[in-house]
């Protein structure tokens, strides 16, 4: 499967538009560049809670005045990897063009409406007790600080590479630096986790158009999954993010987008994926700045939790056929989109052909 | 309005006793009514859960959820269980920080209230011990 062309949308706060709209407008512009689809993929998550309205897909395709097939994709946070990832099956089917639309909402309400939507990740045996989605990734937090003796100012450089490289990405939210010490001075969300290690509330849409007719820019996916019950996992650790990187035979890239809603995510993410050793992600991340979510990353950036798989598949295109922010321009390119920490992943990787 | 009836019926068993249904043949236990397996297709037991336990993790919920602002913050805990099993249930009677390794009991504590049908929803959760 190949890129024909991607388009995102500034991840922002964006009262004026519903995401019907803002998925049609991004998406209409892929079209114009590569041809109508003969399937169109929508993802999303918080608008069907925001907007009260569950069947984006059809009004998507109407909007854009399409009459192929149309499918919602669905999996928690890792909706937008999901997607890409059933693209590669319908193209290998035999389809030419698919596109895939990830678009979501968080502000159309106060912050407390979009924390409570954002529990329905998590089983509701785990969740009644008010369990956030902050609050499993600070119980995550606190594991691996003491299994790995890692300090919150250690865990506070991932933050901080995460906006300086949002400074120099135009579409990115954040785009401000900040200092270990504004980290750890910064208000809890859930202890151990401030504001400045969590992402921001985003709106935002991604359209990409994937054939499979050749391209500059050539894409495999691979996914896998665990378990949802956080109880019963180790939350220091994703299997299935290590599964589905073995069944694309863990491939090298040069840079990475990898999902961090939380710092703890991230940090996990490139140990699971085996590109850091376990303890060792700071390390990493320490060592290759630049090559770390380049694009801001879901903290800088910003997570339109439904569409943010999206995002990051078309950062890679970008980064691969213009350059992306700090990163510049690279040849190969990873992305890792997970649905609450592991419960499911999906990995893509794109290289230069 | 928020707390349902038959969520509080259905879920009555774990909610407020700690009961699983574990399948005698591979072991695994659900939080819920899975009368058999789905996986092997056996006919699940309702064993009861220990009540007693240590801290593995716990976290201060200062951004709580809509509908919870009343009972914000609150202290959510990771516990293993006596017998090995975890589970998450919320961390009650906190008068200091608590701490990994700590000892924790479970007591029956409000969780929840609907603000408008005036429901209130129950739940085993943990104290000091
Ligand atoms: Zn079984």
């Amino acid at each position: 499967m190949y890129v024909c062309h991607a388009e995102v949308t500034p991840v922002c706060r964006l009262y004026e538009k519903s995401s019907a709209a803002l998925g049609a407008e991004v998406a209409g512009k892929v079209i114009r560049e590569c041809g109508e689809p003969d399937a169109l993929i929508v993802s999303t998550y918080l608008s069907r809670m925001q907007e009260n309205f569950h069947n984006i897909g059809a009004l998507i395709a109407e909007y854009l005045g399409l009459e192929t097939e149309v499918y919602e994709v669905s999996s928690g946070d890792g909706s937008g990897g999901a997607a890409v990832s059933l693209a590669e099956k319908l193209i290998k089917s035999g389809m030419k063009r698919v596109l895939v639309v990830g678009v979501d909402k968080s502000n159309d309400f106060q912050h407390k409406h979009a924390v409570k939507q954002l529990q329905t990740l998590i089983a509701p045996y785990e969740a009644v007790y008010g369990l956030t989605y902050a609050g499993a990734h600070a119980l995550a937090t606190r594991i691996y600080m003491k299994k790995f003796n890692v300090s919150e100012e250690e865990l506070a450089l991932w933050p901080v590479v995460m906006h300086s490289h949002a400074v120099h990405v135009p579409h990115a939210m954040l785009r401000f630096p900040i200092t270990v010490e504004k980290v750890l001075k910064s208000q809890v969300v859930a202890s151990p986790i401030t504001l400045l290690h969590s992402h921001p509330f985003s709106d935002g849409a991604a359209a990409i158009m994937f054939t499979s007719e050749s391209t500059p820019v050539e894409v495999k996916t691979s996914a896998s999954s665990s378990k949802l019950t956080l109880a019963e996992r180790d939350l220091t650790f994703m299997d299935s993010a290590k599964k589905a990187m073995e069944k694309l035979g863990n491939p090298e890239a040069e840079a990475f987008e990898v999902h961090d809603p939380f710092t703890i995510a991230g940090v996990i993410a490139l140990e699971s994926m085996g590109i850091a050793e376990r303890g060792k992600a700071l390390k990493f991340l320490e060592e290759n700045q630049e090559a770390v979510n380049p694009s801001g990353g879901l903290k800088a950036r910003g997570h339109p939790v439904g569409a943010t798989g999206v995002y990051q598949v078309a950062e890679g295109f970008l980064a691969i056929t213009q350059g992306l922010g700090r990163l510049g321009k690279v040849k190969s390119f990873l992305t890792q989109s997970s649905n609450l920490l592991g419960a499911s992943t999906y990995i893509t990787y794109m290289k230069e052909v | 309005m928020e707390i349902s009836p038959a969520h509080i019926w259905r879920n009555k068993h774990y909610r407020y006793r700690f009961e699983v249904n574990v399948c005698p043949k591979c072991g695994r236990a659900f939080r819920e009514n899975v009368e058999r397996c789905p996986k092997c297709g056996e006919r699940t037991t309702r064993v009861r859960l220990p009540l007693n336990g240590k801290l593995l993790s716990w976290t201060k919920i200062v951004q709580v959820p809509d509908g919870y602002e009343d009972f914000a913050p609150m202290y959510v805990g990771l516990v293993e269980l006596e017998d090995g099993n975890r589970v998450i249930a919320k961390l009650v009677d906190v008068l200091e920080e608590p701490k990994e390794g700590q000892e924790v009991e479970a007591v029956l504590r409000r969780i929840r209230v609907d603000g408008q049908s005036g429901l209130i929803e129950y739940a085993l959760c943990f104290r000091p011990s």
